[in-house]
């Protein structure tokens, strides 16, 4: 049986909490799970495409922040954008090891999301829940080849020299499609974002 | 800017959006690092453009992950805290180094029946230690220094702001004062913003915390003066 993460730690800010799990507090650490494991255990299943590589990926990840041989840098963005960072380019490791393809590429699937919520406990759930679907429409109303590259390099892990082969173009044209896809994304989320990721350190 | 220099100076621009998501290969990934380094314009488009980046994990089926992942990784985690706990190498004084688990968690269960059954038997009539109870003091009038002890559950969280920055890897250190006796607690320092937050293991029961700027690795009695002293009856 497991006890319940001490109220006082769940109430701390995510840099405070870091500053804990630097110092090797493992019921920090446990609250950070509870925070961003879910986030990080779907990042990674989008991109290995199955549950038990997604499991050890995930696991990974966090045993190498645990160990501190990857330290949070606040100049670089929030935490859970940090952490996730470092899940997406374990998973790609993982996937160019295991010599796999990328498994899925279309956006159809994402729809599922509103049915399998991974609760929604707070009201920064809720709101991350919002921007998340603000975030798959400025993706969806991208042109399809923006989109393609854009997915293709983030949750696939091709260079844009793999990518301009496979679809057959220019390197100079798939760097312009990467360029203007994120810029309309980031034009979208300028309007108003509310929440944690978007701060003024950005800015 | 020269022509020759502009043009560089573009290439490298188009490198940003594949650079942020990650699919430049290694040798131009480090040209367009050392152009960043070099190039103030640059660096402020990537900082611009990466949120947009940061923010496509979002856009993923949110999945539940299973149970057992959890347990894996939290034992694995509680075992390497014993270890580091059990090291004879004293290289650093983990707060989890401190025996707050199992002692406290036994001493907090403790606590909170004891709480239940006959509270002001423990507390101050007043009830401001009770669990749950914050805290507040000011260093020293004039001082900004403010630090506020929160206790629930038999956790006590020290949050301080206005922290002086400390140089020469000398760190804070805080301390637990029972009737006569002082014992440390938790070594800290300050994160952005000059403020602080850490745990303080064995505060309940305690007469006072305090806190007080060490060496490196901490101090097993205090060696300056406190910064703060937080009284708890």
């Amino acid at each position: 049986m497991r006890a319940k993460p001490s109220p006082a730690l769940e109430r701390l800010a995510d840099e405070d909490l870091m500053t804990l799990v630097d110092d090797k507090d493992p019921d920090a650490f446990e609250v950070f799970y509870e925070r961003h494991g879910g986030a990080a255990y779907s990042l990674a299943h989008r991109i290995v495409g199955e549950p038990g590589m997604a499991e050890d990926v995930t696991q990974d990840a966090f045993l190498s922040i645990w160990r501190s041989t990857a330290r949070y840098d606040p100049a670089r963005g929030s935490v859970r954008s940090w952490a996730l960072g470092i899940v997406r380019n374990r998973s790609i490791d993982a996937m160019r090891r295991a010599a796999r393809p990328a498994p899925r590429l279309d956006l159809d699937d994402e729809i599922a999301l509103e049915r399998q919520p991974s609760g929604e406990r707070t009201e920064a759930e809720a709101i991350r829940r919002e921007t998340a679907g603000r975030l798959r429409e400025a993706l969806r109303l991208l042109p399809e080849d923006q989109s393609r590259v854009i997915q293709l390099a983030y949750f696939g892990g091709f260079s844009h020299a793999e990518i301009a082969e496979m679809m057959g173009a220019p390197l100079g044209t798939i760097k312009g499609r990467m360029r203007l896809g994120l810029e309309k994304i980031r034009a979208t989320l300028a309007e108003g974002i509310p929440d944690e990721d978007a701060r003024e350190r950005y800015l | 800017m020269t022509g020759e220099e502009q043009s560089t100076h573009d290439r490298y621009r188009e490198d940003l959006a594949p650079y942020a998501l990650g699919a430049l290969p290694d040798p131009e990934a480090a040209e367009v690092r050392d152009h960043l380094d070099r190039c103030d314009s640059c660096r402020r488009h990537l900082r611009w453009l990466q949120p947009a980046v940061d923010l496509l994990p979002r856009t993923v089926t949110q999945l539940e992950p299973p149970p057992r992942l959890r347990r894996r990784l939290m034992s694995a985690v509680r075992g390497e805290a014993r270890r580091t706990r059990a090291s004879p190498e004293p290289r650093r004084r983990r707060w989890a180094a401190l025996a707050w688990r199992p002692a406290t968690a036994a001493a907090a269960g403790a606590f909170l029946v004891a709480g239940a059954a006959g509270g002001y038997l423990l507390h101050d009539a007043d009830g401001s230690n009770a669990p749950g109870s914050v805290t507040t003091v000011r260093a020293t009038p004039g001082s900004e220094l403010a630090a506020t002890l929160e206790r629930s559950d038999g956790t006590a969280i020290l949050r301080m702001s206005h922290v002086p920055r400390l140089s020469g890897g000398r760190v804070y250190e805080a301390w637990v004062q029972r009737g006569g006796t002082v014992q440390p607690s938790s070594v800290f320092q300050p994160g952005p913003g000059h403020s602080a937050a850490a745990a303080v293991p064995g505060a309940e029961g305690a007469d006072a915390v305090m806190v007080t700027a060490e060496p490196r690795g901490g101090s097993r009695q205090p060696t300056s003066r406190p910064i703060a002293r937080i009284p708890l009856n």
